[in-house]
């Protein structure tokens, strides 16, 4: 025995299914749709089966192929014509279809095999039984029925803290999209049972929003534009106002949606009216809204009061009515029902789900014996599910194949698929859905050769699934087909770019540069792209200085002079209309066609500014200054390299870093002598030469310093990960810093250059020091130590012996903020030996 | 609060379009998009489009009567994506009105 655990509210309007599981209930959502409804509606179009949000769309306007509202019809035997399939059918098979709909919003891969569907309280034994019927016909094995009140019912006992009496009456009060119903409700020793219900069948939410157009706006448009006839010509069905009531409908739904929070709402819209443009804008408040709705409230309250006179029930022997269907968020509606009737309302549960959840509840607690499960596992431990037929002792699609064949690029917005079924395909049905939810083919009959246009999204990569089924909706799980179709960008007609073009950037923090990739290798030419950034230092007006666009080709993980210049646009303080200071913005258009000819557009936001330059890929562009700077920090870091190396005792590499240092060195005399208006070959020589060294630097040690980097690295963030756990200051700051830091791990890593590493390290070393700087332990420690140093080794000793004192005064008083500002200054005031380049001269590009 | 914001951008954008303003702040929509971007978000007006039952992409109210030609003629909300693990889902459908042409 298995419990039953899945709850169905088959409504009139909106289905929903959920699933009670260890306690919790879950209330699935449409795949396609980010709702939990699910319409009632069922269209037969062109052989597709399309049910829900997109047959709700055709109700109105193909009542040949559509069908909502077949609830009212259950147990009768009215019979619908549906001409693809050239046959009749019932209420019972058009709510199976939806049955079977909900099923796939199950999306675990999990088969609900028995489920527990709610019925109105008004059902007969005839109804009740068609009900039944349609559960089994949408594949489902056992099914039990629930009452509608008596599902909300239990959604508040399970929902609800307090103390629930074992005995005594109450009323579900359900005021959904289409449909009014009320129960009463009585509870004999915790046993619920429906005593009287009564209801209207067209009253519902929207029927507010028809008021709400032609009582609240309509006669605004009036009285804006004067165009009297629009109160009646708007009713028209198939009338030239059409449009126009499509907008207003969807206006008042949001209005009345916001009037359930707020006491007044903004409706604003643009319409052409009587070939005139006309813009509105006026508010609509919850006072307007009530007295709309007031006469449908009334009536609902009168049902109420006819079925308490019935029953001979006095209001004060009612504990309470819960409130369910969409409508009932309705603040008029809550406040009404209590003024009233002189009964609690209670709200506790969510009006839309609570039968649907109510059920689930009931599922939770009944069981059904599965039959034979019909579920094979494959060889690769997929599961096949198949449920089998009385005739057929076995999978007969055990050996059918699919076959398929499409364009697997493309530069069309569509692209046709065509599908082959070879071996058995008899009662085989199929479903596309694309993965973003943009597309869905409902469900279709497959024939042994069939072709379906896909549409597709632009410049990606647009992922298709499609899956097959039995009759009775069981999913052939081995058949299942992945179908990507990209739509762009990989194409013969265009060539991809052989490596990324980036630009260079300020890493202010640093004091270096970084670059930002602007196309990726491979895009497809051409491309174009918008860059935008902050200036980084001010630019004077009519100054000397400069900010520099440097465009490269080559890694974009790479330092920037290992990377190809291929274009540069300078703008001097000369060129400015204006200062220019740091922090504003500059725009960048990169626009690469075809034939790899780079054109650049700069604007200067503040001084509103346009530069432009058109490169041709073949030549590259160099700037001086630029050079100048990149030749003294390859200097310093082979340099910095070699002094490591020599400690960690790499002989090897010390050699080759010191090889690579003296070729460099041996250009040091002609890149201090270049002027900007150099005109010879000399500056490419140079920018090539700095190239190679750095990326030769790069490749010193390969995989072995690699590895030691690496290793270096995940030492390093352990021990920051222990530190970390003690920080007594600035805890926030730091831990932020070091969330910032370790979402390019995976990046910096994956790239296996040694310099990038190497860099990445040394940020999270900054970090480390900051955090141990921000903790009581360690600042007192090395306050300790600062004392045992010696006079020469701080700048100002006078000052460091007062900071003493005031540090040890801190300390005993348990001041620890104090104390760590104290020990800050001490630090700050040691006489530390200069480094052998100092950055504090970084220029950089400016643009940061 | 993104998709609040978008609709907000797209219903600025369609006014300046009717009052033929919409090329003076080109420059300025582009930035706003390509923010929007790097938060993972894109947003696409369909107007013009055809539309069929099959487009799950937008929810459409029918004017006229329903021929084989529907195309989008108006564009309430635009179709909202957003990228999650490198994969685009929509998370807001276009509210739309089509008419058979």
């Amino acid at each position: 025995m298995q419990a039953v655990k899945y709850g169905i509210d088959l409504g009139t309007t909106n289905s929903l299914i959920a699933k009670f599981d260890n306690g919790q209930i879950t209330v699935f959502k449409n795949p396609n749709g980010h709702k939990e409804t699910l319409p009632s509606v069922v269209a037969f179009r062109n052989n597709r089966i399309i049910i829900g949000d997109k047959a709700r769309e055709l109700l109105q306007k193909d009542s040949v192929h559509v069908f909502g509202g077949f609830k009212r019809k259950m147990g009768t035997d009215e019979k619908y014509y549906v001409v693809s399939l050239d046959e009749n059918v019932s209420p019972i098979q058009l709510s199976s279809y939806v049955l079977k709909e909900l099923q796939n919003f199950i999306q675990s891969g999990e088969i609900c095999k028995a489920a527990v569907i709610t019925i109105p309280a008004s059902f007969n034994t005839v109804q009740s039984s068609a009900t039944k019927k349609a559960g089994e016909e949408a594949g489902l094995e056992t099914v039990y029925l629930l009452q509608e009140p008596i599902a909300a019912s239990l959604a508040y006992f399970n929902n609800s803290t307090e103390q629930i009496n074992e005995s005594g009456s109450w009323l579900v009060y359900d005021l959904g999209g289409g449909t009014f119903d009320v129960a009463l409700v009585n509870i004999n020793n915790g046993e619920l049972k429906i005593a009287d219900h009564e209801g209207n069948n067209f009253l519902g939410g929207m029927d507010f929003d028809q008021a709400i157009v032609e009582k609240l706006i309509i006669p605004k448009i009036i009285e804006q534009t004067g165009f009297e006839a629009l109160a009646d010509e708007i009713k028209v069905k198939y009338g030239k106002h059409e449009k126009l009531y499509y907008l207003l409908l969807y206006i008042a739904e949001e209005a009345k949606k916001n009037l359930s929070h707020q006491p007044e709402t903004d409706i604003e819209f643009s319409a052409e009216i009587d070939f005139k443009n006309y813009d509105f804008y006026f508010s609509i408040n919850r006072k307007d809204f009530d007295e709309i709705i007031a006469p449908y409230i009334q009536d609902t309250i009168n049902f109420i009061q006819q079925i308490v006179a019935r029953n001979n029930v006095a209001s004060n022997a009612i504990q309470q009515i819960i409130l369910v269907g969409g409508s009932t968020y309705i603040p008029y509606v809550r406040e009404e029902l209590c003024k009233q009737t002189g009964i609690a309302v209670n709200t506790t549960i969510d009006p839309t789900t609570a039968v649907a959840v109510g059920a689930a509840y009931y599922a939770a607690n009944k069981y059904y014996e599965p039959k034979d499960s019909g579920i094979y596992v494959s060889n690769d431990g997929q599961i096949i599910a198949y449920n089998q037929d009385e005739e057929l002792d076995f999978n007969p699609y055990s050996s059918t194949k699919v076959i398929t064949s499409y364009n697997k690029t493309t530069h069309d917005m569509e692209e046709v698929l065509i599908v082959r079924i070879d071996g058995y395909a008899e009662n085989l049905h199929y479903r596309i859905t694309r993965n973003d939810g943009g597309y869905d083919s409902g469900m279709v009959k497959a024939a042994t050769k069939f072709t379906e246009f896909l549409p597709l999204q632009k410049k990606v990569a647009n992922q298709f699934v499609m899956k097959f089924f039995t009759e009775k909706n069981i999913e052939i799980v081995s058949l299942l087909q992945q179908i990507e179709i990209t739509n762009g960008l990989f194409s013969i007609d265009g060539q991809p770019l052989p490596k990324d073009i980036c630009i260079e950037i300020d890493d202010t923090e640093n004091k270096t540069t970084k670059l930002q990739a602007v196309f990726e290798r491979n895009s497809i030419l051409p491309q174009k792209k918008n860059i935008y950034r902050e200036i980084s230092r001010t630019i004077t007006k009519g100054s000397a200085e400069n900010i520099v666009i440097n465009i490269l080709e080559g890694d974009r993980n790479a330092r920037a002079i290992s990377n190809l210049p291929i274009g540069v646009i300078e703008i001097n303080g000369k060129d400015l209309t204006s200062d220019l200071l740091k922090g504003s913005d500059i725009e960048i258009q990169m626009y690469i066609s075809e034939s790899r000819e780079l054109t650049v557009e700069v604007l200067l936001v503040m001084t509103n500014q346009k530069f432009k330059n058109v490169f041709s890929i073949s030549e590259s562009t160099i700037n001086i200054a630029r050079l100048k700077e990149q030749y003294q920090f390859l200097e310093t870091e082979l340099n910095n390299a070699v002094r490591e190396m020599q400690f960690n005792e790499n002989d090897i590499w010390q050699i080759q870093t010191e090889a690579l240092l003296h070729n460099l060195q041996v250009h040091k005399a002609d890149i201090e002598k270049i002027k900007p208006t150099d005109n010879s070959d000399k500056k490419y020589y140079i920018a090539e030469t700095i190239r190679n060294i750095s990326q030769e630097f790069d490749k010193i040690g390969g995989n072995d310093r690699l590895n030691s980097l690496q290793k270096e690295y995940f030492d390093l963030k352990d021990y920051t990960e222990e530190i970390i756990k003690s920080i007594d200051h600035n805890k926030e700051t730091l831990l932020k810093r070091y969330t910032a830091l370790q979402r390019n791990e995976v990046m910096v890593l994956k790239v296996k250059n040694p310099s990038i590493i190497k860099n990445y390290t040394q940020q999270l070393n900054e970090l480390a020091w900051d955090i141990l700087y921000n903790t009581n332990s360690f600042l007192i420690g090395k306050f300790f130590e600062f004392k045992e140093y010696d006079a020469s080794q701080f700048k100002n000793y006078n000052a460091v012996k007062i900071l003493f004192t005031q540090a040890e005064k801190a300390l005993e008083k348990e001041s620890f903020a104090e104390f760590r500002d104290q020990v800050h200054t001490i630090a700050r005031l040691r006489n530390i030996p200069k480094e052998n380049y100092n950055n504090t001269n970084f220029k950089g590009t400016g643009i940061g | 609060m993104i998709k609040t914001l978008i609709n907000q951008i797209f219903e600025i954008e369609n006014k300046l379009k009717q009052e033929n303003l919409d090329e003076k702040f080109e420059r300025n929509f582009n930035r706003i998009k390509q923010a929007f971007e790097d938060e993972g978000y894109t947003y696409h007006n369909p107007i013009g489009e055809k539309y069929n039952e099959t487009r799950t992409d937008c929810e459409a109210s029918i004017s006229g009567n329903l021929g084989s030609n529907l195309k989008i003629v108006q564009v309430i909300k635009p179709i909202i994506h957003k990228l999650v693990n490198g994969n685009a889902t929509i998370v807001q459908k276009g509210i739309v009105i089509v008419e058979n042409i």
